[in-house]
């Protein structure tokens, strides 16, 4: 009996404490879900319309025409990236009778907080690159064009391919 | 003798008893999948939201209870790009003195307090909460391609 007693007291505290449980929490639950998000690119390129170079002037051709933060570029992507910039052809499209040697290389751009020019060429050339792991980025562009000496006069045509790619 | 292990069934009866009822406080239903997919860059742009996509549903008893939830990714990696990107929206319940201090919070890692419930009368009370889930567009990247999270919701004393 003394046996029993003892055991019985060894299971009242058990007991009391099983009591307090459901009165006490906490208690979990659960669930999942999923993102699934590939590699995502996009270049918005704005600008004031087209950039035009005037040299009609014999002082126009002394020095470079530069149009600063001509162009604004919004990145939007999900992994690191690099922007490039490239001529659609590598000469200058008169518009009549101007040499049809003008070469689109006089044309440079550089991103505004940089110091060094990069002139146009038909192979891509490297304007800016991700810095940070920012889903969006706002650059701006300055463009520069080198007097054009020996050619004829004329209005000529150039364009501008702007790419962005995964780094 | 006899009254004696009759005790200790009671009392065993008492602990699993006892055991059962605290893990079935809780229970969170899926009324929708939790899947978000970026098809194009515009979807950088826009919020996603899945309403009322979660019941809620606990079991308060002579108690008031206190709900929070956190979110976990199961690459850890992935946590930065989406911390406090996932939010749970308070839609509707059936309780009706249920306090919800802020009714859209913003999840990370830690638990977050979604609402409180207080006790109401004497008995065991049965409560649904449903909340939208909304993920809004992530500011860095990071992330992998595939990214399994996981939102546990935890009942607590106040």
């Amino acid at each position: 009996m003394r046996k029993a007693i003892l055991f019985t007291l060894l299971l009242f505290p058990s007991q009391i404490f099983a009591q307090s449980s459901p009165k006490s929490y906490p208690a979990y639950e659960m669930v999942q879900g999923n993102i699934q998000m590939p590699s995502l690119l996009k270049l918005q390129v704005q600008s004031a319309g087209a950039p035009q170079f005037v040299f009609s002037q014999f002082d126009d051709f002394s020095k470079p025409k530069e149009m600063l933060n001509f162009f604004q570029l919004k990145v939007k992507a999900t992994q690191p990236w690099i922007v490039t910039c490239q001529a659609i052809d590598e000469y200058m499209t008169p518009a009549t009778a101007g040499s049809a040697n003008l070469p689109s290389s006089l044309i440079s751009l550089k991103k505004s907080t940089d110091n060094n020019y990069v002139p146009l060429s038909t192979t891509p050339q490297s304007l800016a690159q991700s810095l940070s792991n920012s889903v969006t980025t706002d650059l701006t562009l300055d463009i520069k064009m080198n007097p054009p000496m020996n050619y004829r006069g004329d209005q000529y045509y150039f364009g501008i391919i702007f790419s962005l790619t995964q780094q | 003798m006899r009254s004696v292990i009759t005790i200790m069934f009671c009392c065993l009866a008492s602990v699993i008893q006892a055991q059962s009822v605290n893990y079935d406080n809780i229970k969170v239903l899926q009324k929708q999948s939790l899947t978000y997919i970026f098809n194009s860059p515009e979807d950088l742009e826009r919020t996603q939201t899945l309403n009322s996509a979660l019941e809620v549903k606990v079991k308060v008893k002579d108690l008031p209870c206190a709900l929070k939830a956190m979110v976990n990714f199961d690459d850890p990696g992935n946590t930065e790009t989406f911390r406090e990107k996932i939010s749970l929206r308070f839609a509707n319940s059936n309780s009706t003195n249920v306090f919800v201090p802020i009714s859209e919070i913003a999840l990370d890692e830690s638990p977050r307090d979604i609402l409180l419930q207080p006790m109401a009368g004497q008995g065991t009370q049965h409560y649904s909460y449903y909340f939208d889930v909304i993920l809004y567009p992530p500011t860095t990247f990071g992330a992998g391609t595939n990214n399994t999270f996981s939102i546990t919701f935890i009942m607590t004393n106040p």
